[in-house]
């Protein structure tokens, strides 16, 4: 013979009828707002991975048509080999460079008459090649050579996704804070409602704990039955848009793509979301009963 | 039975509900392990108050009230539980749980004590049976007739064998011989070393058991003939 359960001892009322469905919406909430914040974190983390150790040199056509574009390029390349922290340099051909104009001029003859810029491809240690010296430098022997640091360009998308990021954080610290209060109200009125069963369980010898428990296994297993639909229909919409941004032609355009370890915290959302039901519900039965005694 | 070993003791108990006027005055009494006792009274007059003081449903508003030689205004609120364990209540309005099956609210005390699962089917099934209830094991509260729900409550409250056993009307719904089953099932009860005080207008009752009477009337409480209060300071200085 089982113990009665929280849901048979405190039989379903309005209130704790619609829990499962606010636990779903907000677990659905919670789900995007996650994905997002984790999604754009790989995306940066990948990102910053490839691009901060990498730098590139731009020596405009006018200055190559103004001496021996060879010697202007042999200069540069001697500078930048004898700095410390570059690995290597790779001059870039005209067919090259001209390869990546290519999505916006396309292809032909006429690209290669075009005046492109001589291009130099630098893989550096980040953590000594020093930046500033080497611009310094660089203007000294080429001055209207550009040195391009990426770092400088993704420090700037940083901030702008910590934004995001601090907007998704937001959003899920909101639907904490209101499954708390929902699932505080629907224990405070579930105590109301069967304030009979609380008083014979009571008289029966029953500690709050008691039914602390029962309550707690009851917003538990609601809880638990929202999050699994919400975040159903969250992982569903989170697949679309993956979908989606997968179909458009952007290659330019960051992959923000969810890791495995991603997808498992994502999958912990609705059992989080459950536990915090369930701890909530057991403090506002102490706290009421203790209250009203 | 030593002086200070008594499962009930009441000196100078008040009682009031808010401001209105004193429904319990002066109620002075002692009953020790294995007493048996009846509480007669017209409607009204304070038996359910004095039940309520003992199953510590209300504090009195003066006296002390002492249950197994503690004094219940000293009681820290999660004590509460572990005194009431110790008593069973059998309502006059039943108080059972709906939802649950008859086998359900019977285990319950069992349950809240922490039973093991085996023992508590058993010791329910048994129980059930001896009161008649054993083809309405799965049966819920609200399919079954007046006499069966206080046959069931009255199940609920002696399962755990209670120290102290307080019945409000235990009789009132069911025929004679039910009646008579259920008061050997009081007496046996007794036997084991449970006080047991029984509010009744059952006046058959009263003279075919002979256990001494408890009368009350507008909120005074005469004992029986046999019993003489005990001498408090209080007590003595009003003498």
């Amino acid at each position: 013979m089982a113990q009665p359960s929280g849901g048979r001892l405190f039989a379903r009322d309005n209130a704790a009828r619609f829990l499962p469905w606010v636990t779903a919406f907000m677990v659905y909430l919670a789900f995007l707002a996650l994905s997002a914040v984790l999604g754009i974190h790989n995306m940066v983390d990948s990102w910053n991975a490839e691009i901060s150790g990498t730098a590139t040199v731009q020596i405009p056509p006018e200055s190559l048509e103004q001496g021996v574009p060879g010697e202007t390029v042999d200069r540069v390349l001697d500078l930048l080999e004898a700095q410390d922290g570059i690995l290597s340099v790779e001059v870039l051909s005209v067919e090259e460079a001209a390869g990546l104009l290519e999505p916006w001029l396309g292809t032909g003859e006429h690209v290669l008459d075009l005046p492109l810029p001589r291009l130099i491809d630098v893989r550096l240690d980040p953590a000594r090649a020093d930046m500033q010296t080497i611009a310094r430098e660089l203007r000294a022997v080429a001055p209207q050579a550009r040195l391009d640091d990426h770092r400088v360009w993704l420090q700037n998308f940083i901030d702008v996704v910590r934004w995001f990021e601090i907007a998704a954080v937001a959003i899920f610290a909101i639907v904490l804070v209101v499954t708390i209060l929902t699932v505080m109200f629907t224990t405070r009125t579930g105590l109301a409602i069967h304030r009979d069963v609380v008083e014979i369980l009571h008289l029966v010898g029953a500690k709050d704990s008691y039914i602390a428990r029962k309550f707690g296994a009851r917003a538990l297993w609601l809880g638990l039955r929202g999050g699994i639909i919400g975040s159903l229909f969250a992982a569903a919409t989170v697949y679309g848009f993956s979908w989606l941004a997968s179909s458009i032609d952007a290659a330019l355009l960051p992959k923000a793509e969810l890791s495995i370890a991603s997808w498992a915290i994502l999958t912990a959302t609705p059992f989080l979301i459950s536990a915090i039901a369930w701890a909530t519900a057991r403090a506002t039965v102490y706290t009421t009963l203790r209250q009203i005694s | 039975m030593a002086e200070d070993s008594s499962v009930v003791r009441f000196e100078n108990v008040g009682l009031r509900y808010g401001s209105g006027p004193e429904i319990l005055r002066d109620i002075t009494f002692r009953l020790a392990a294995g007493d048996f006792r009846f509480l007669l009274g017209p409607s009204g007059a304070g038996k359910s108050s004095l039940l309520r003081l003992l199953y510590l449903a209300v504090k009195p508003t003066r006296g002390v009230v002492s249950l197994f030689d503690r004094n219940v205004g000293t009681i820290h609120r999660h004590e509460i539980p572990g005194f009431r364990r110790r008593i069973g209540v059998v309502f006059q309005d039943f108080r059972l749980l709906d939802q649950l099956s008859a086998l359900e609210n019977v285990a319950l005390p069992l349950r809240i004590a922490g039973v093991r699962d085996s023992e508590v089917r058993r010791h329910v099934e048994e129980l059930l049976s001896w009161v008649g209830l054993e083809d309405f094991l799965e049966a819920t509260p609200k399919t079954m007739s007046g006499g069966q729900k206080q046959r069931l409550a009255i199940a609920r409250a002696v399962i755990a064998r209670p120290k102290l056993l307080l019945a409000d009307e235990p009789t009132g719904n069911v025929d004679d011989r039910i009646a008579m089953r259920l008061m050997y099932l009081f007496e046996e009860l007794n036997k084991l070393g449970t006080t047991i005080i029984i509010a009744t207008h059952n006046q058959g009752l009263v003279h075919r058991f002979q256990y001494p009477v408890m009368r009350i009337d507008h909120g005074v409480l005469q004992l029986p003939m046999s019993e003489t209060p005990p001498t408090t300071p209080l007590v003595k200085e009003r003498l």
